[in-house]
């Protein structure tokens, strides 16, 4: 940590895990806090979950068998859009396919329900049509949906720090926390012991760590379902340079534009997720998600390539280039329905600890509308 | 290890202690001869296995997918279902417990040498019971003879096609029977491959006469209008044999005076009526015969390959148009 300050020993609030959520919180809590502190394990803001996924602001029209994860995105859609608008790439044209066969919803359920949760939706032109195999898709409608650069919310979620005056301390690892001290909580980091901040209020927006951090601390854990996802990154064909597809609603797959690294990304609802644990609640803590990444599996993007050409042929023209692995964790119960809540919790028997899971990039306004009611009743007890 | 990305499909119908060594069996032999592999098991409407057999099925083993059905459409709905959803470059579909998984890697060997299609044929029917041999026999000479369609004898399903071959099978959608004869029907090039059946489980399911018989003429009916052509041509018969006998009872009743009564008048009235009939039997067999033609949305042809003229653009060429 050369070159870097010192962690501060005693703040108001610290918030532990520095992607999208927690840069956000952090944020939100220097608004009403003198002294907020973000640690982060790696050494930039935005790199882990925030960055390793489909880079997609979600319109709704994911999920047609959940109206309220619907409704929730489509609300939050234009205010995320006109927030990060430096981020956002909207150059390319939306085309959501309903498969033909396995698909849950047909292609008028579909057309039935962006009309009810108020998406953009229309019967796309004979053209783009035509470009499907039409043994395999029923129809194919353009919405409008964009992707975001992740690169570019990582320089403004920085710049955002330091104008709110959050001090970030990247490159630090938490190890726990715990009731005690001057203050409600005392926050353990570092690679030795005995360093730590003493703080009321500690938010935990660690995602899939989220119960590594909660049993070192020796706290309850939350149930939660982990995945490990596999998002592969491809060099499109030149003709599908402006596009983005997603082929709906079951085990299919969506190829859009990847801002970051101006190529596609390509996932696949079957081959993305490669081993699915749970832990937490009665399942006890056994598996930790960074032991997994580092032990990965052979790549499954033959398998995409090769499903998603049988829809649209001219995905077999993209070239592989690597994949982004991330551990994906998600609430037992969205597991059933498909729907994406976010979850905010107050931790068991730790006073003034918080800990938030998010879920879509573009769903951190319900966590920022909990937390200030929160805040605004009085503090988080 | 060949680079090349083969699906095997495989229904089942309450497999039992056949399922688990057959799964090990044919993971093993593709994780050995590909780099990758999915197999494809359709599971037609079992009943015995349970949800926790499955899923210990698919923690053991890599690369396995299960489609479970509704109910049971029986062994040639189960096939489709998996073709559909097959996505390797080379698919290869067998009936577990009949045909050998450690041949899988020569059958599709000699698909990549070139042939679309390879068919299995058995070396022997040794096992079967004797009208089924008979039978068998009998539909293999009327389907040579009489549909023209040259049916390798004994094929069975254990088969390999390519993605091209495939795609074309899948644009048929009414595939159920057409699955045995369909590669002589799209015309790709097809091979056979002779190979023996393995021992005692041979077949999972066994055959009934009914069975048998069912499927010979799904498979006459669904694929040619031959039995009707033969009505029509029995039908222009008839017409002509009526028009004849109506000639034969003028020339009586001209040549004899010991006609009696009324029998000129009623024998010409019925030889004229079953005239009519037999024509117009003949015409509507012509018909109805084009109907499947018509309406079962065949694509009519299929390109196997497509290739473009190998000649060089002369840079030097100018590109100057002289008249517009």
């Amino acid at each position: 940590m050369t070159g870097k300050p010192e962690p501060p020993r005693d703040v108001d609030a610290v918030v532990v895990g520095g992607g999208f959520y927690g840069a956000h919180i952090a944020a939100l809590l220097a608004r009403r806090l003198p002294a907020v502190v973000l640690f982060e394990r790696e050494n930039a803001l935005l790199t882990r979950a925030s960055y390793n996924n489909q880079a997609r602001v979600h319109g709704g029209y994911h999920y047609p068998r959940s109206i309220l994860t619907s409704l929730r995105s489509r609300a939050n859609y234009p205010r995320f859009v006109a927030d990060h608008a430096a981020a956002i790439d909207r150059s390319f044209l939306k085309l959501y396919a309903i498969a033909r066969r396995q698909s849950k919803v047909t292609a008028a359920q579909f057309a039935e329900f962006c009309r009810r949760i108020g998406a953009p939706v229309e019967a796309a032109g004979a053209a783009a049509t035509r470009r499907f195999d039409a043994d395999h898709v029923e129809a194919v409608f353009e919405v409008e949906e964009c992707a975001f650069n992740a690169t570019a919310l990582a320089v403004a979620a920085a710049a955002t720090m330091a104008s709110a005056g959050v001090q970030v301390c990247t490159g630090v690892a938490v190890r726990a926390v715990a009731p005690g001290g001057p203050r409600r909580l005392r926050i353990v980091w570092g690679d030795g012991a005995g360093e730590s901040t003493d703080a009321d209020l500690v938010v935990l927006c660690t995602y899939s760590a989220l119960n590594d951090l909660l049993a070192d601390s020796g706290l309850a854990t939350v149930p939660l379902v982990h995945e490990l996802t596999e998002l592969a990154l491809v060099e499109p064909p030149e003709s599908m340079r402006g596009l983005g597809v997603t082929v709906m609603d079951g085990p299919f797959w969506s190829c859009m534009p990847f801002p970051a690294e101006r190529v596609h990304s390509l996932s696949h609802v079957r081959y993305t997720p490669h081993a699915r644990w749970s832990d937490g609640g009665d399942d006890g803590h056994a598996v930790r998600g960074e032991g997994v990444r580092h032990r990965l599996p052979p790549s499954h993007a033959p398998h995409m390539l090769r499903d998603a050409a049988r829809y649209l042929p001219e995905v077999a023209g993209a070239r592989y280039l690597r994949s982004l692995w991330e551990v994906k964790t998600i609430l037992p119960r969205s597991d059933m329905d498909d729907s994406r809540p976010i979850l905010v919790r107050q931790v068991d028997g730790a006073p003034g600890l918080l800990a938030v899971l998010g879920a879509k990039i573009d769903n951190v306004y319900d966590v920022e509308e909990e937390l200030s009611r929160m805040l605004d009743r009085g503090g988080i007890q | 290890m060949a680079d090349v990305f083969v699906s095997v499909v495989a229904p089942v119908s309450d497999p039992g202690a056949l399922l688990a060594p057959f799964v090990a069996d044919t993971v093993g032999v593709l994780a050995r001869a590909f780099r990758h592999f999915e197999l494809i098991i359709v599971d037609d409407g079992s009943r015995a296995v349970t949800r926790a057999e499955w899923d210990a099925l698919l923690a053991r083993h890599d690369g396995v997918r299960v489609l479970h059905l509704s109910r049971e459409f029986g062994e040639e709905q189960a096939i489709a279902a998996g073709l559909d959803n097959a996505i390797g470059d080379f698919v290869v579909t067998m009936s577990p417990g009949a045909d050998p998984p450690t041949l899988i890697p020569e059958l599709v060997r000699r698909a990549r040498d070139g042939a679309d299609v390879v068919l299995g044929v058995r070396r022997s029917r040794a096992g079967d019971p004797w009208w089924l041999r008979a039978g068998a026999a009998l539909f293999y000479w009327y389907a040579r003879r009489m549909m023209r369609m040259d049916l390798p004898a004994n094929a069975t399903h254990f088969r390999c096609l390519s993605r091209q071959a495939l795609n074309a099978l899948n644009k048929l959608r009414e595939t159920g029977s057409r699955l045995r004869v369909f590669s002589s029907y799209i015309g790709y090039a097809s091979a056979s491959y002779p190979y023996d059946a393995v021992g005692e489980t041979r077949r999972s399911r066994s055959r009934t006469f009914g069975d048998a018989l069912a499927l010979a003429l799904a498979m006459v009916l669904d694929n040619t209008a031959h039995p009707l052509r033969l009505a029509s041509l029995l039908g222009v018969a008839a017409a002509l044999l009526n028009l004849g006998y109506a000639a034969y009872v003028l020339a009586v009743y001209a040549m004899r005076d010991d006609v009696a009564p009324g029998w000129a008048t009623m024998s010409l009235t019925s030889a004229a009526q079953f005239f009519f009939l037999a024509v117009i039997l003949a015409v509507l067999c012509e018909y109805v015969g084009r109907l499947p033609k018509r309406f079962g949305g065949d694509p009519g042809y299929y390109v196997r390959e497509e290739r473009a003229s190998a000649v060089l653009l002369r840079e030097d060429r100018p590109n100057v148009v002289r008249d517009p």
